[in-house]
């Protein structure tokens, strides 16, 4: 594992209380990622991916240890100042799309681009081609619900691109598709991650995922293991 | 755009809160205004229904010293020139008037004031002070309703007042009821203000033909004159917060009428002077509006002893040497005289002894205190007096 | 710079979202305006009460700065002789007042009796530079004057005659003239006024020889010499008060009765502020997933705070224009009824516009901006605090309301408890007492969830016998949505109660007053003439007639009155001097008094003093008073307190023997007879009715018929108060659709699925009309002891902190069924057009993603 990896989780852990008892979900969890690297996480559900998806994108604070992206470690960082770095540097892509449902496409793609706080020189044009890119650049006046369910997850991975992060994460974005649909949804992704060189990590208990993945790790105990992609496909 | 809309939005707020201030502002600010006007339904002929002067008739006294209702207009009126022990010359007029408001109707009316508050009689009272040295002229007018006791005019005690202004007889120097002594006491609001024993020292004049003065051609267009022409004064005088004790001489005219004038006459000169012989002069000259002298012009010339010699109009020559411009009301007035009146042998220099003594009151008159110089039957003369000019406003 | 454009795109986001449920938009709307109008019109109303006032003294003080006044009444007119001549007085004049009805206007008139001659320094429309020709005013004839504009309305010119009633008198008036006002606020000022001469107005008020009083101008440099100069040449009895200080003393008589209607204004207001509260709670609970999402993306709490505060400010901003312009309207109406109120109770006041104020309609402004915000508040500061997490999971997420009963509830009692420590703060006054009151509505509201649990568990298997399965349902739906059942239950709670609380206090009053007059008033039949003010019997009755009257047939016995305004150490009082022995106290109830005080007080230099006194001016049995009398200052003591309502400001009442040792006055205000046993009252009243044909108007009543006609005036006055519960109720029934309905129609999902499970649309009504029915019956259960603690609160701590009353506490239960009738109307109501919506709609879009 390089030492100056792009993402860095080290020893994270992460517990729930319920009642009187508390569970742990992650215990001392370590993880490199590469810039440009697409890593999927695999687990079953009620494993503790979404916990740490959360934890990477700075949504929730961890107990223990740290969580490095680009340098900078957010599990000190108090809420307002992880919202921000979230929002100039993270990319969502989620399993129910979780499009504005008040905005167009377009103003959706937008959003994160003025979220972020540049110059609003040229952010426009910019949201039209990354919706351009996801081949629904004559549908940016369109209100999410006139969009399929495919046609809406396109249009959220634009938006997880719009903004160039340094990161982004999918929370199995095929979860609510059709296997034809989820498949393209899937290359598109694939591509355009590749395209613009960003850097990945999908969450999902679908194994055919894997064969676009650079690596396959899987949450288990509430710690990560290494999968050979050939044991992964089958 | 939301730039836009902010801005005019606080434009808007702007102008608002300026209209609210303003609107608050202003509202305080104003005072209640109000005037009244009278319809001109009311008022039947101004001189209807009076008693008028038609001839001469007996006097009796005291009464006749007093108010006469049913003629409209009355006056007492007094004027005098007083020195202090150091020869310091102050002259005084003091004068109430009584206007009847309405004619009268039966008995009720007759009353010179009402008890309670009700009346037909308004009362107005003038009273100046001139201070000669200074050059100084201090007046003031006053006015009341003839009732509750606010003004009024009565014959038993003899009183006539405007609320403390008064005229009252002094019942311990007793000549007789016809001549009898007055006390004057008056206060202005600054404080000036006399308080003087008046004794007369000639008896009772009747002027005009036996008190009947004929002022103007109608019937009535006269008055009831008396005069008393010459009283011994004495007491206090209060100008400037100073209280001075003063002797001199006054003079006392008392008339009463309805509409006294005639129609083209504008106004009068009149002339009261004491010489130094013992002869006192009263004259007065009704000045016609084209400048013309009214034949109903009248005079006396009252002997030491207070015989009459009655003088008219061509008896009496006078020519004016000098005037004065008002500065407050911008009329010119006379203020020099040479007075010839062959009949007497007598020549007056006579001149205002300062220009100001101009009464610019609820009426615009001028009254002022003379010098007197000339010569009677070639006697050398000296002498005091007064000068009241009326019928000089500007518009007229 | 950032914020600006990001911004705006979340206010798009969000600002459409409420464009396309505009329901939540609308009636948030409506309840800020609602609120804002009904406290914008009170106050416009109680302005210009107090405007029309101000300006009417105005014009009847004119410039001066002092007054002079007789003990009792009046003055002798001799002492403004000696003022002006022995004391020379420059700056004085001579004013006799009172009050009387010109035929033609339906309005009393202050009629101003002056000396054109001494008027120029004080009022120039009064004086005679102004132009009043004396040879009418002053000599004689009856001549008076009015302004120019009422004349007009008058129909009549200069040279017509008026026909003026005074004390029930009538007198012909000749109009010699008019007044030009200079300009609108003259206008104003002088519309109720008619100007006489002295003479003419002392003839009028059958005050020959007398002043009411003399108005001084005195500098103010050596204002104290002159003070003491004057002094000393006064007589006995006569005292000198500054002229602001004397109308200030009158105006603060209505000051209670304006600052209670200001008080229920605001209470309509809080009524609002629940609404939105109510409204933005769930419009944030809606779009809880899209503030979910907007967190994900990087969207910091501040700024969805900040978007929500936005919303709130553009509702509240809507709302409180809508509410002021409604507010106009309604205040055209309200000012009328304000108008009378003040007439029949403290002081004759007639207001023929509204003014419009800048301060009323900012304070309104404000007011409603401000509600909605921090009514807002707490909803958006739970949206921006929402837990991103739990948004990301598709679950709806009850909040943490039910981890938090208990701690809640906690709370409330302590806000509750804190509430009733406000009320034994001394000297706390009104205002400690509707703090106390917005403490326990706020403390009992927070109670509101727990016990709403408790009684679901009662209702759960009542409701199963009842209504089966569904029934268990709705009830059960109730709890488990419990954060936003809870809020609409206890808006509407608040609501109703407020109409318990009102209704009870009402009730009250009026009960203590009915039964108050009903031993009051023993006598069988009371005259008095017609007094400017009803409340105050202070005009007087002719003399002869008084002797008519005692020696008709069939009178037994009979006793009279005489009511004055005197001065004492308090200040401007009333004086009730009776002509009675020891038989009085059979009509006077008293509440504490020393022993033998009826056979005391016809000897002695004592007297009895109201309840309301004693409180107002914090004195009691023993106490002395000193009175100002036609002999100087006397001290008389008090030795007895009687119940009174007739009058909040208090009364003192003395023998009239007593009262003509000191006072010159010999009038008498009223009279009351006693008819002969068995005597038919009504003929009786007849009888006397044509005695005084023709001699002076005089009201003749029976004990009932005077009875009836004080209660009217109670009524009458409770008008307004009756208006504002009315309003109330519509506020909260607006409130409870609202908050019901959006309930039901946020749960168009899960009643999607029941429907695709297998519910008719039959049963789906039963199921939203029986949930919202069962809300509807706990809140009208819950509003019934806030309602009571209210009522207890209006009547034992703001009413007798206002006014000094003990009232009996009646709670009819009529009062109670209506509240919770209503509560259970409003919330069926609520339910139908949902369970319509959710019936007719198709489950399978409902289930779709949205």
């Amino acid at each position: 594992m390089a030492q100056n990896a792009h993402i860095q989780l080290k020893d994270l852990s992460k517990s729930y209380k319920e009642g009187d008892k508390s569970r742990s979900v992650l215990d001392e969890l370590n993880l490199s990622v590469d810039e440009g690297e697409m890593i999927v996480l695999l687990g079953r559900s009620g494993s503790g991916k979404s916990t740490l998806l959360n934890l990477v994108s700075g949504i929730d604070k961890p107990d223990f240890g740290e969580v490095n992206i680009g340098g900078t470690d957010i599990s000190d960082m108090n809420e307002k100042d992880r919202t921000l770095f979230r929002r100039k540097h993270i990319g969502f892509v989620f399993q129910s799309f979780n499009l504005i449902p008040t905005l167009t496409a377009l103003e959706n793609v937008l959003l994160p681009l003025k979220l972020k706080g540049e110059s609003n020189e040229g952010i426009t044009d910019k949201a039209q081609q990354y919706l351009d890119q996801v081949e629904l650049g004559d549908r940016g006046d369109s209100y999410p619900d006139r969009l399929s369910g495919g046609e809406q997850q396109r249009v959220a991975i634009a938006r997880a691109l719009a903004h160039e992060p340094m990161l982004i994460l999918a929370d199995e974005p095929t979860g609510n598709l059709d296997y034809e649909t989820g498949r393209t949804i899937l290359d598109m992704l694939n591509n355009l991650v590749r395209k613009n060189g960003r850097t990945m990590i999908i969450a999902t208990h679908d194994r055919d995922i894997c064969q676009i993945a650079d690596r396959v790790v899987e949450l288990k105990g509430g710690q990560l293991h290494k999968v050979e992609h050939s044991a992964a496909v089958e | 755009m939301k730039k836009g809309i902010r801005y005019i939005f606080n434009l808007f707020l702007i102008v608002l809160l300026g209209i609210g201030l303003w609107y608050v502002f202003s509202d305080n600010k104003e005072k209640i205004e109000a005037s009244v006007s009278v319809a001109e339904a009311m008022g039947g002929g101004d001189q209807e229904g009076y008693l008028r002067a038609t001839g001469p008739r007996e006097f009796i006294f005291p009464d006749d010293h007093g108010p006469h209702p049913g003629f409209k207009t009355e006056w007492w009126y007094y004027t005098g020139n007083l020195f202090t022990e150091n020869g310091r010359q102050f002259g005084y007029q003091f004068t109430i008037f009584r206007n009847q408001l309405n004619p009268p109707e039966g008995d009720a009316d007759s009353l010179a004031y009402g008890k309670d508050w009700n009346t037909n009689q308004l009362y107005l009272g003038h009273f100046a002070i001139a201070d000669v040295q200074a050059e100084e002229h201090v007046f003031e007018e006053r006015y009341s309703r003839g009732a509750a006791g606010l003004a009024g005019a009565q014959t038993e005690p003899y009183r006539i007042w405007v609320e403390d202004w008064e005229i009252k007889r002094i019942d311990s120097i007793g000549i007789s009821d016809k001549n009898f002594a007055l006390q004057i006491k008056a206060a202005m609001e600054d404080g000036a203000s006399v308080d003087l024993n008046l004794i007369p020292q000639k008896p009772l004049i009747l002027q005009g033909e036996q008190g009947y003065d004929r002022k103007g051609e109608g019937e009535g267009n006269a008055s009831y004159y008396l005069s008393f022409t010459r009283m011994q004064t004495n007491g206090s005088i209060s100008i400037n917060g100073n209280q001075l004790e003063v002797t001199g001489s006054s003079w006392m005219d008392h008339e009463w009428s309805t509409s006294a004038l005639d129609e083209g006459q504008e106004g009068w000169d009149w002339f009261s002077i004491q010489l130094s012989n013992g002869y006192d002069l009263m004259y007065y000259q009704l000045r016609n509006e084209d400048g013309s002298v009214s034949q109903f012009t009248t005079g006396a010339l009252i002997d030491p002893q207070g015989e009459k010699i009655l003088l008219g109009p061509g008896d009496v020559n006078i020519e004016v040497l000098d005037s004065w411009l008002s500065p407050h009301t911008g009329s010119e007035y006379p203020s020099e005289w040479r007075m010839n009146i062959p009949k007497a042998g007598l020549i007056l220099d006579l001149a205002t002894l300062f220009d100001d003594q101009e009464m610019a009151v609820s009426v615009q008159y001028y009254e002022g205190t003379l010098s007197v110089s000339g010569r009677m039957n070639g006697e050398q003369l000296s002498g005091n007096g007064f000068i009241e000019m009326t019928g000089y406003e500007e518009d007229e | 710079m950032k914020n600006k454009t990001s911004n705006n795109l979340l206010w798009l986001s969000s600002i459409r979202f409420l464009l396309r449920h505009p329901w939540h938009f609308v009636l948030s709307i409506l309840g800020v305006a609602l609120g804002v109008s009904v406290v914008v019109s009170i106050d416009l109303s109680n302005n210009s009460a107090k405007k029309a006032f101000a300006l009417s003294t105005e014009a009847v003080t004119g410039k001066a700065t002092h007054q002079i006044m007789g003990a009792a009444e009046n003055l002798d007119e001799n002492v403004y002789r000696k003022l002006r001549i022995e004391g020379k007085i420059r700056k004085s004049a001579p004013v006799v007042k009172g009050y009387g009805r010109i035929s033609g206007m339906n309005k009393t008139f202050q009629i101003l009796g002056v000396d054109p001659l001494a008027e120029t320094p004080f009022r120039d429309f009064a004086s005679q530079q102004s132009g009043i020709e004396l040879d009418d005013f002053i000599t004689g004839e009856k001549t008076g004057l009015v302004a120019q504009h009422v004349a007009d309305q008058l129909q009549l010119s200069a040279g017509d005659t008026m026909t003026v009633s005074v004390g029930g008198r009538t007198q012909l008036i000749r109009l010699s003239g008019v007044i030009k006002a200079g300009n609108d606020r003259s206008r104003r000022a002088l519309e109720n006024v008619l100007l006489v001469d002295v003479s003419t107005a002392q003839q009028m008020f059958n005050m020959q020889g007398q002043l009411s009083r003399i108005d001084l101008i005195l500098p103010d440099k050596g204002e104290q010499a002159m003070l003491s100069r004057i002094n000393r040449l006064l007589p006995q009895g006569t005292s000198i008060t500054r002229s602001d200080s004397r109308s200030e003393t009158v105006a603060q008589m209505s000051r209670a009765f304006e600052f209670n209607l200001q008080a229920l204004s605001m209470l309509a207001l809080l009524v609002g502020m629940f609404l939105i509260y109510n409204t933005m709670t769930f419009s944030v609970v809606q779009r809880r997933q899209l503030i979910g999402r907007l967190r994900a993306l990087g969207t910091t709490k501040n700024e969805i705070l900040t978007i929500i505060l936005k919303e709130a400010l553009l509702i509240g901003f809507l709302g409180t224009v809508l509410g002021i312009i409604a507010g106009i309207f309604m205040a055209q109406g309200l000012v009328k009824l304000v108008t009378q109120s003040i007439n029949d109770l403290y002081f004759v006041l007639s207001v023929q516009e509204l003014s419009i104020g800048l301060f009323p309609v900012a304070k309104a402004a404000l007011l409603g901006i401000g509600a909605t915000i921090i009514a807002a508040f707490w909803p958006a500061r739970e949206a921006s605090q929402a837990d991103v997490s739990t948004v990301l999971r598709r679950s709806s997420n009850e909040s943490k309301i039910s981890r938090r009963l208990l701690p809640l509830a906690g709370f409330g009692l302590i806000i509750g408890l804190l509430g009733g420590a406000v009320l034994l703060i001394p000297n706390g006054g009104i205002a400690a007492g509707y703090v106390s009151l917005l403490f326990m509505i706020v403390g009992f509201s927070l109670m509101i969830p727990l016990i709403i649990v408790w009684m679901a568990m009662v209702f759960r298997p009542l409701m199963g016998k009842l209504n089966g399965i569904i029934g268990k349902m709705s009830v059960r739906g109730v709890v488990t949505e419990l954060s936003r059942t809870s809020v609409a239950i206890a808006a509407l709670v608040v609501a109703v109660a407020a109409t318990v609380g009102v209704g009870v206090m009402v009730d009250s009053f009026r009960g203590t007053v009915v039964s108050w007059l009903e031993a009051q008033l023993q006598a069988d039949v009371y005259v008095q003439p017609p007094s400017a003010v009803s409340r105050k019997a202070d005009a007087k009755l002719e003399p002869k007639l008084v002797e008519l009257l005692k020696e008709t047939e069939d009178v037994s016995r009979w006793h009279t009155v005489r009511s004055v305004d005197v001065q004492t150490n308090y200040g401007t009082d009333q004086l009730v001097a009776i002509e009675q022995g020891v038989e009085a106290q059979e009509t006077y109830q008293l509440k504490a008094s020393s022993e033998n005080f009826w056979q005391q007080y016809m000897v002695k230099d004592i007297v009895m003093i109201s309840e309301a006194y004693a409180y107002r001016n914090n004195v009691s049995l023993g106490d002395s008073l000193l009175i100002t009398t036609d002999r100087g200052r006397q001290s008389f003591t008090i030795e007895a307190i009687n119940f009174d309502y007739a009058s909040d400001i208090g009364t003192i009442t003395m023998n009239r023997d007593i009262y003509n040792q000191y006072f010159d006055d010999r009038a008498i205000s009223g009279l009351a007879l006693y008819a002969v046993d068995g005597i038919n009252v009504d003929q009786l009243v007849e009888r006397l009715r044509n005695k005084t044909q023709g001699k002076q108007e005089v009201f003749i009543r029976s004990n009932k018929g005077l009875r009836e006609a004080s209660i009217a005036i109670f009524d009458r006055t409770f008008t307004v108060t009756i208006v504002l519960r009315m309003l109330a109720i519509i506020v909260a029934f607006i409130g409870i659709l609202s908050a019901l309905m959006a309930l039901q129609l946020e749960r168009s999902r899960e009643l999607a699925v029941l429907r695709a499970n297998g519910m008719t649309p039959g049963q789906l009504w039963n199921y939203v009309i029986s949930q919202t029915g069962i809300m509807g019956v706990m809140a009208g259960i819950l509003s019934v002891p806030l309602g009571i603690l209210m009522a207890y609160i209006l009547v034992y701590v703001i009413n007798l902190r206002s006014f000094g009353w003990t009232l009996q506490f009646m709670i009819d239960p009529q009062v109670l069924l209506q509240a919770v009738g209503l509560a259970i109307v409003a919330a069926l109501l609520a339910g139908l057009y949902p369970s319509r919506k959710m019936a007719q709609a198709n489950p399978a879009d409902a289930l779709r993603n949205d």
